[in-house]
């Protein structure tokens, strides 16, 4: 008989939990808008322990990724370098639509034509944003409207007809016990409101044709203590539920919960939970 | 007995059979005067199945020679001399092959009774050999058996198969087929989760083969083919922080070939081969997915002839090949992985999506030449390797609706000189001296406009090698053997995030491996004990003006040790394997992406960190039981008998704050019983 027994690590998920100053959520307003357009900048930064952070500082990834990173934004950004100082009320760059967007980059002299960003699978085209406090910091990606390029003049009008730009979802509820007792299991959710999944438009190329699909949005649960089965759930109809488990001792337990939909859109609330 | 490898030198030795009486065998002809290709190692299968460790899998035990590395768990290609495993050349019967090995490297796709021997030639091969910068595997397979008919049955737990032949008047006829067990067994005894960790792919394989006389010559018909699908992935630490693979590649060759001895000391041999691959790949990430449909025809011709006059062998032929392949790719851009992207275990792909559809056509007609020249102890052989190779592809740009598709055709001619060299300086120690050009077409799957650059080129290489070979004593042989191999105009990812349009990939990319092998074997009757020691390094830059850093599968030190003994109607035997571990680019930091709510790695310098050392030990026990009808044999392989807790990979928790280890195979025992009638 043959055995084949790998041995898989196993790590406490902590993916749901904040233990240290933490930036939770980022997003711009409105949730798309084209180069030179103002949006103005918001984070969600926690702490397990107050004072919550007081001020975010902001800046831009001015350099693209290379085809190989696998990372939300290139390397030199993550370690914070190429960046560009920003305050929350900005304009989003003017040639962002070439820098991280459909439009070919500019190229000086006889230099060949330059290979334009790729779209992620919503077709979509993203300016990143670090949002920093003393303690932590965090990427936020904001929609840029570009326009389409390469298609015809019949799929280009057809697009711009269609095309509906993404908007923030929002919380309609959040299903949360205000108490609970030590080391009980209760369940957390939240509701968005239905117009959320929004239906939007994809160009594919290669098919010079134009696809309807339908968002999807995700819910991310984060407490400062206890323990959660599942920290990050698609929402099912509008609704994401997951398990929660009080801690082991009282005392008032901080959670928030952040909404993502498939376009960048981005929506934030926070509870408290008394353990008893 | 007939050592592991390639008869020794031209020896007669008399061993003793009974009180008193002897018998003389001669061992055979002179290893290295019988060598085509100076660095080449010529393994008999009936020996190779023995290795312990290999699971009675003949073609296996080409990973255990040295200048072969030791594959990381689930892969099934071949690292020469510090080469990629695409750049090795594959061979069955002079048939090019895109594997030898079923995904996962679990089991060869050719039994081991229907191989004849295995033969590598680590680097500098003669000008027979083209189109790949690497090294050459070549495996033959048995000629006709010399019973009337016949039949075998073999089971294990990996597989199941049987052959059968039949002769008919001068024609034999034989096939035989095999399909995987493992996979069924796996469900009833390993947990979901860890058969999705290791890729236990469902599998299936087939050998046909016709051999008879044809006017002054033979005529052999052969066709052969491998198959395998498989689903693995990580078992989510968190329900969305999962990943699945399938696969699901086939390939299938056919080949006539007529080889015909018109005269004394004159051969030729004409070989024409078609075949067809169908592979796909599907990823899913959970958010991001990554689809490859690849299907290529082929066709190909080998036509050598060889003459003899006094001291001077002219060998010439042309070796042509034809592939055509159609190509989709959908989702991620950065998968599938390549060699020199940074990356750890896991690690979803990124979330910029692309789609394209091509298609490419690769011709390549390699005349080749050579003359060797004996002059008592000196042997010389040059040799030349003209190829013209065309790439015609549907598409130089990405498409765009509003311009017609422009597709393209490029020719280019290659001169690849190569030299081969032997000096012996006494009947005990020869001094030999290899090297040359090569030339590798770029791959089809790499001519995406979109995904990869249509305008690649051939990569390139040049092999160098010097070594000694000797005899200490009657039964003790020993070769070492030092190599440099330097490769430049590798297809790697372009280092700028706005590469020319088209040009995602580019020939920038360099290699250099150097090192040293020492092969020893001791071969009494009964009894062979053998020694591969390879060091070597291997490194890579994607750019001229970039700084060199380790390959991906970078081995510096691999040592294997083996001793068999056969009292019969037993075998016994033992090999211990010591590799180092593979590089690793470590993770120093993380950064929190709010968008996708989970955490990037910061890296570490490229592949600055290595797995542990790699330390197993496998035995082999084998019966054959007298029988009057028949053969039987059993035979036990047991891989890792100090259960040893190798370390196959890193693995990081989802915040990148925690690390941990994937150990791989632990003791694994090999049941195997084979009969045949």
């Amino acid at each position: 008989m043959i055995w084949l027994i790998g041995c898989l690590p196993t790590f406490e998920d902590r993916a749901g939990r904040v233990d240290e100053p933490r930036i939770l959520a980022v997003r711009g307003l409105p949730a798309e808008a084209r180069p030179n357009a103002p949006i103005t900048l918001e984070a969600l930064a926690v702490s397990p322990e107050e004072p919550m952070p007081s001020s975010v500082q902001w800046s831009y990834c001015e350099e693209p990724r290379t085809v190989d990173e696998r990372t939300a934004v290139t390397a030199a950004c993550a370690q914070g370098d190429a960046l560009v100082s920003v305050t929350a009320a900005t304009v989003i760059p003017g040639d962002a639509c070439a820098r991280f967007g459909p439009n070919p980059p500019p190229v000086e002299g006889d230099e060949p034509p330059r290979r334009p960003a790729d779209p992620d699978p919503t077709g979509g085209y993203f300016l990143p944003y670090q949002a920093a406090t003393e303690a932590a910091r965090a990427f936020g990606f904001q929609r840029i409207r570009c326009d389409l390029s390469g298609a015809t003049r019949v799929i280009f009008d057809a697009f711009e007809d269609r095309y509906v730009e993404n908007e923030h979802p929002t919380i309609e509820a959040l299903l949360v016990p205000e108490r609970l007792g030590v080391g009980e299991t209760v369940t957390l959710g939240v509701r968005t409101a239905p117009e959320d999944a929004e239906p939007y438009v994809v160009y594919v190329a290669e098919e010079s044709a134009l696809f309807d699909r339908i968002e999807t949005l995700t819910a991310s649960f984060y407490t400062t203590a206890g323990g959660l089965s599942q920290s990050r759930v698609e929402l099912a109809d509008g609704r994401a539920t997951t398990q929660f488990t009080a801690p082991s001792e009282p005392g008032v337990v901080e959670g928030w919960v952040v909404v993502v939909d498939a376009r960048g859109g981005v929506v934030w609330d926070g509870f408290t939970m008394e353990i008893r | 007995m007939i050592g592991l490898w390639s008869s020794t030198w031209l020896t007669a030795v008399a061993q003793p059979v009974a009180e008193d009486d002897y018998e003389i065998v001669v061992i055979g002809q002179s290893e290295i005067e019988s060598r085509e290709d100076a660095t080449e190692r010529t393994i008999q299968a009936e020996e190779a199945e023995r290795v312990p460790g290999v699971q009675g899998d003949a073609v296996k035990a080409v990973q255990t020679v040295a200048g072969v590395a030791r594959n990381p768990i689930g892969q099934d290609g071949l690292t020469i001399w510090g080469g990629s495993p695409t750049a090795t050349r594959l061979y069955i019967d002079d048939i090019p092959v895109p594997r030898l090995f079923h995904r996962g490297g679990l089991r060869s796709i050719l039994p081991s009774h229907a191989v004849k021997t295995i033969r590598l030639v680590p680097g500098a091969p003669s000008a027979r050999y083209g189109r790949g910068l690497g090294g050459v595997v070549a495996v033959n397979t048995q000629g006709p058996p010399d019973t009337n008919a016949g039949f075998r049955l073999h089971a294990d737990p990996i597989d199941v198969g049987g052959s059968a032949h039949v002769k008919l008047g001068s024609v034999t006829l034989a096939g035989g087929g095999r399909v995987g067990v493992l996979g069924r067994l796996a469900d009833g005894f390993l947990p979901a989760d860890l058969q999705q960790l290791i890729p236990i792919p469902d599998t299936w394989d087939y050998q046909a083969r016709l051999h008879g006389p044809s006017q002054g010559g033979t005529l052999t018909v052969l066709a052969f083919g491998s198959g395998d699908r498989t689903e693995r992935g990580i078992p989510a630490l968190t329900p969305d922080a999962g990943f699945t693979e399938r696969t699901d590649v086939a390939f299938h060759r056919v080949g006539i070939r007529l080889v015909r001895h018109p005269v004394t000391l004159q051969r030729t041999s004409l070989l024409l081969w078609g075949g067809l691959d169908r592979d796909t790949v599907f990823l899913d990430f959970r958010d991001v997915t990554a689809e490859e449909q690849r299907t290529a025809t082929s066709l190909g011709a080998l036509l050598v002839h060889e003459r003899t006059h006094g001291p001077l062998r002219l060998r010439g032929g042309l070796d042509a090949e034809l592939q055509s392949t159609e190509v989709l790719r959908d989702g991620a851009l950065s998968l599938p992985a390549r060699e020199g992207d940074v990356q750890v275990f896991g690690q979803p792909p990124g979330n910029r999506v692309n789609l394209d559809v091509w298609s490419a056509r690769q011709a390549g007609v390699g005349g080749f030449v050579s003359a060797r020249f004996d002059f008592g102890a000196i042997r010389l052989e040059p040799g030349l390797r003209l190829e013209p190779s065309v790439t015609d592809g549907s598409r130089i740009l990405p498409v765009r609706p509003t311009e017609p598709p422009v597709g393209f055709t490029r020719l280019r001619v290659f001169t690849d000189p190569r030299l081969q060299a032997r000096l012996r300086l006494s009947p005990r120690v020869s001094l030999i001296a290899a090297g040359g050009r090569l030339h590798q077409p770029p791959d089809a799957g790499d001519l995406s406009p979109i995904f990869g650059n249509p305008q690649l080129d051939h990569g390139e290489a040049w092999h160098a090698v010097a070594g000694v070979l000797t005899r200490p004593l009657a039964r003790w042989t020993a070769e070492l053997l030092a190599f440099r191999v330097r490769q430049r105009d590798l297809a790697v990812r372009s280092p700028s995030p706005t590469p020319a349009l088209a040009s995602a990939l580019v020939n920038a990319g360099e290699g250099r491996a150097i090192g040293a092998q020492l092969t020893m074997r001791v071969n009494v009757p009964r009894a062979v004990a053998s020694l591969s020691a390879t060091w070597q390094r291997s490194e890579r830059r994607n750019g001229a003006d970039l700084p060199w850093r380790r390959f991906d599968l970078d081995q510096p030190f691999n040592l294997q040790l083996a001793a068999s003994w056969q009292p019969e109607p037993f075998e016994l035997g033992a090999r211990l394997e010591v590799t180092s571990g593979f590089p690793r680019t470590p993770v120093e930091g993380a950064i929190f992406d709010a968008r996708q709510q989970s955490f990037d790695p910061i890296f570490g310098p490229q592949n600055s960190e290595r797995l542990p050392m790699f330390l197993s030990l496998s035995t082999r026990i084998a019966w054959a039981p007298p029988t009057r009808i028949g053969r039987t044999r059993l035979w036990l392989d047991v891989v890792n008998v100090t259960n040893r807790a190798n370390v196959e990979e890193i693995f990081y928790s989802a915040d990148y704050r925690e690390r941990g280890t994937i150990r791989g195979l632990p003791i694994v025992p090999v049941l195997g019983v084979e009969v045949v009638f």
